[in-house]
């Protein structure tokens, strides 16, 4: 499963959409996901960056305390900025970016196609 | 002292310049080649600057100084121009029957579900069993979220309302029917959502993973739920059709519907020949056509029926030629054309979600042969050029049949002796030409070449771009499986150190020289390779046999014993293989050329002038 390391506390936290948005895209796809909240405060590129090596599928998703969203694959050296989003992202990005991390899994071409 | 000379060859793409010395006892020493763009159109003084380019280039190769440049030698350029259209010549046209078969990418459940469209908003209201005994079908706009469809979906259930089957707006199918009571069929991604036909009988189909759907893809299968009689089925059939393959669809039956499969009257063309004319509807297929052109050959013009799309196509194909070649539109002569039947995806009028159907359409080449060549005008304005950037000896001559000179050069290639064919293959044309034992040489010239290869790549996978279709023309496919690595199309994997950019993943890539380039459409692989050939056999195999049989004693093939392929298309990577293959039945040993061994099959004109001139009694050979 894709795992979702998350800063954010809380489904009626700051930026609970955000993560919604995340998690609906990786279901969309089909793809089955695992949420961890992460307490330490760290940048959201670290967060994916950790999700992935815990991932089985190798593809990790961070939420950063600022609501930002970055997706990363264990094989990459550093996260891509195409996969990164603003701060907060906005519902459009957070989706997409939850349809991407699943579709690396899956081997389909990413959003926007 | 050696007299230095440069051949120089202008195509219609390509401007390619050889520099030999020419010995006192007439044998030619080869010291340098050049290659460069042709600047303006082949035969005019615009010419002028990729002809000097080249000149210069060859010489610096060889080591010469401009001012040690006596002669230059420009090929009788063949007055030839070459155009293209494309026509479809069917049409796909919905009227109010709504069809949805864009085949979102994730849609959910699973089966067939027969209901009466309800908008989202007056789901809440509806009542079980008041007309509705047949279920109800929900269309939910963009914009409502997926927890709040499936939640009115479900209290609408638990009312007794039969909700068979949902349409939506947004990407949200699988989150909708994973929050259902009970599992029903449900397509996304409707970019027009606002347009399904409320309150109408409609069916929607999901298949299962890898599946295809099975009703709405079968005309009995629509005239079954819809009731139709079979008048009505044969006029819903096209529909099916659209829908063959698809993972999902939606189908909305209006009254008084229709969706028409239509013939558009293209029009016919008027061959006419030397002796004998005739006329062939445009619609009948490339193989009639070519068949009608066959009967009149000698072609000696064509114009298409006025007031027709046949008509406005060859129209605006001869004032294209005319503007190019400086001419009125009335001296311009198609003295060839090259029908080829291609596919053509096309949107289809009425759908609701930028639906496309493949249409049939005909692709057309013509060439035309102009009035005057005006190379002497071209000579005139290079010699001036090189005289005032240094070439202060420099003189120009005009001489060579360009076909005699394209053998002359092919016959450089290690293997070779007359007699021999010569098969060019250029951008705008395909040129054959025959040198007999005894030296006489004929020669043919006919339209279709690589231009309408990409012309029909582009068409035929619906890109609307060109570069990207000469790339797929050129160059072999791979698919990115991940960062870090492609599949290419013979099964090997190409490993890279950079990660590709996410534009190119799990896409299928153009491998071209300078880097992959995506190709942003959802074929697959196999398509983009398929289309790609079959545009190089549609021209290139048809205009090879066509060029062969034109020339052949007595139009026999099994006469012909080598044959030498030239030209930039000669360097592509398939057509020398696919001509050759098509060739071997007959015989033909077919290769592509090596021009004086080093050159492969470039240079072959500018060699040949070199070597005509070196061969021509009177021929000062002393500087």
């Amino acid at each position: 499963m894709i795992q979702v390391f998350t800063a954010l506390t809380g489904a009626s936290g700051e930026y609970a959409a955000v993560t919604r948005d995340v998690l609906a895209g990786i279901e969309e796809e089909g793809v089955p996901y695992a949420v961890t909240t992460v307490a330490e405060d760290v940048p959201v590129a670290d967060l994916a960056r950790r999700a992935a090596m815990r991932s089985p599928l190798q593809v990790g998703v961070g939420i950063g305390a600022g609501g930002g969203v970055c997706v990363h694959h264990d094989m990459l050296e550093d996260p891509l900025p195409e996969l990164s989003s603003a701060d907060p992202a906005d519902s459009v990005a957070a989706r997409m970016l939850g349809h991407n991390a699943a579709r690396i899994v899956v081997g389909l071409p990413l959003k926007p196609d | 002292m050696a007299l230095t000379v440069v051949g120089v060859d202008i195509g219609n793409s390509t401007t390619e310049a050889s520099a030999a010395a020419i010995e006192s006892d007439g044998s030619v020493r080869f010291l340098g080649a050049a290659l460069t763009a042709t600047t303006g159109i082949k035969g005019t003084p615009k010419n002028v600057d990729g002809v000097a380019a080249a000149v210069t280039r060859a010489l610096a190769e060889a080591g010469i100084a401009p001012a040690e440049l006596d002669v230059v030698l420009l090929n009788e350029a063949t007055p030839v121009i070459s155009g293209l259209a494309m026509e479809t010549i069917t049409e796909t046209i919905i009227t109010e029957s709504t069809m949805i078969g864009h085949d979102p990418r994730t849609p959910g459940g699973r089966g067939l579900g027969v209901g009466t469209t309800v908008a989202f908003d007056a789901l809440p209201e509806t009542d079980p069993g008041a007309g509705f005994d047949a279920g109800v079908i929900v269309v939910v706009p963009k914009g409502v979220d997926f927890e709040a469809a499936a939640h009115t979906i479900n209290a609408a259930t638990r009312r007794g309302v039969k909700v068979t089957a949902a349409i939506l707006g947004n990407d949200d199918a699988v989150l909708v029917v994973n929050r259902l009571d009970t599992r029903i069929p449900v397509i996304d991604e409707v970019s027009r959502i606002d347009a399904v036909p409320l309150g109408m009988l409609a069916a929607v189909e999901v298949a299962g993973p890898g599946q295809s759907i099975r009703t709405l893809s079968n005309a009995f299968g629509l005239a079954t739920i819809f009731d139709l009689d079979a008048a009505a089925t044969k006029v819903v059939s096209p529909v099916a059709r659209a829908l063959t393959g698809n993972r999902s669809a939606v189908v909305v039956r209006t009254p008084a519907g229709d969706v028409a499969d239509r013939t558009i009257p293209a029009g016919s063309l008027e061959l006419t020949g030397e002796r004998r004319k005739a006329s062939i509807d445009v619609s009948r297929g490339a193989v009639e056509i070519m068949a009608a052109v066959e009967r009149v050959a000698p072609l000696t013009d064509v114009v298409g029926e006025s007031g027709t799309n046949t008509g406005g196509m060859i129209s605006n194909v001869r004032q294209s030629m005319a503007d190019l070649s400086q001419h009125d539109a009335a001296d311009v002569r198609i003295q060839d054309l090259l029908a080829v039947d291609t596919f053509v995806p096309q949107e289809v009028r009425g759908g609701v979600a930028g639906e496309v159907a493949l249409e049939n359409a005909v692709a057309l080449a013509a060439m035309v042969r102009t009035k005057e060549s005006g190379m002497r005008a071209v000579a005139d304005a290079v010699r001036d050029r090189l005289r005032a950037t240094g070439a202060t000896g420099a003189d120009v001559e005009v001489g060579g049949v360009e076909a005699e000179m394209a053998v002359l050069g092919a016959l450089t290639t290690p293997g070779t002796d007359q007699p021999l064919v010569v098969l060019d293959l250029g951008g705008g044309s395909t040129d054959a030409a025959l040198i007999e034992a005894d030296g006489t040489i004929d020669a043919v010239h006919l339209a279709g070449a690589g231009d309408l290869v990409t012309k029909l790549i582009d068409a035929e996978l619906g890109l609307d771009n060109l570069e990207l279709a000469e790339d797929i023309k050129r160059y072999p496919l791979g698919k990115a499986e991940s960062f870090f690595h492609v599949r290419l199309e013979n099964g090997t994997v190409q490993f890279f150190e950079k990660a590709l950019p996410t534009t190119a993943f799990a896409r299928v890539v153009a491998l071209a020289d300078n880097g992959m380039t995506p190709i942003p459409t959802r074929h697959s692989l196999e398509r983009i390779r398929a289309v790609r050939r079959t545009a190089k056999e549609r021209v290139f195999v048809v205009n090879a046999l066509r060029a062969l049989r034109a020339i052949a004693p007595a139009g026999d093939l099994r006469q012909i014993d080598f044959v030498v392929l030239l030209g930039g298309c000669a360097l592509d990577f398939e057509i020398p293989e696919l001509i050759a293959d098509a060739l071997a039945p007959y015989g033909i040993v077919c290769g592509t050329g090596n021009v004086r061994g080093t050159e492969g099959p470039r240079n072959a004109v500018a060699s040949g002038l070199v070597a005509a001139h070196a061969q021509k009694p009177g021929t000062p050979l002393d500087a």
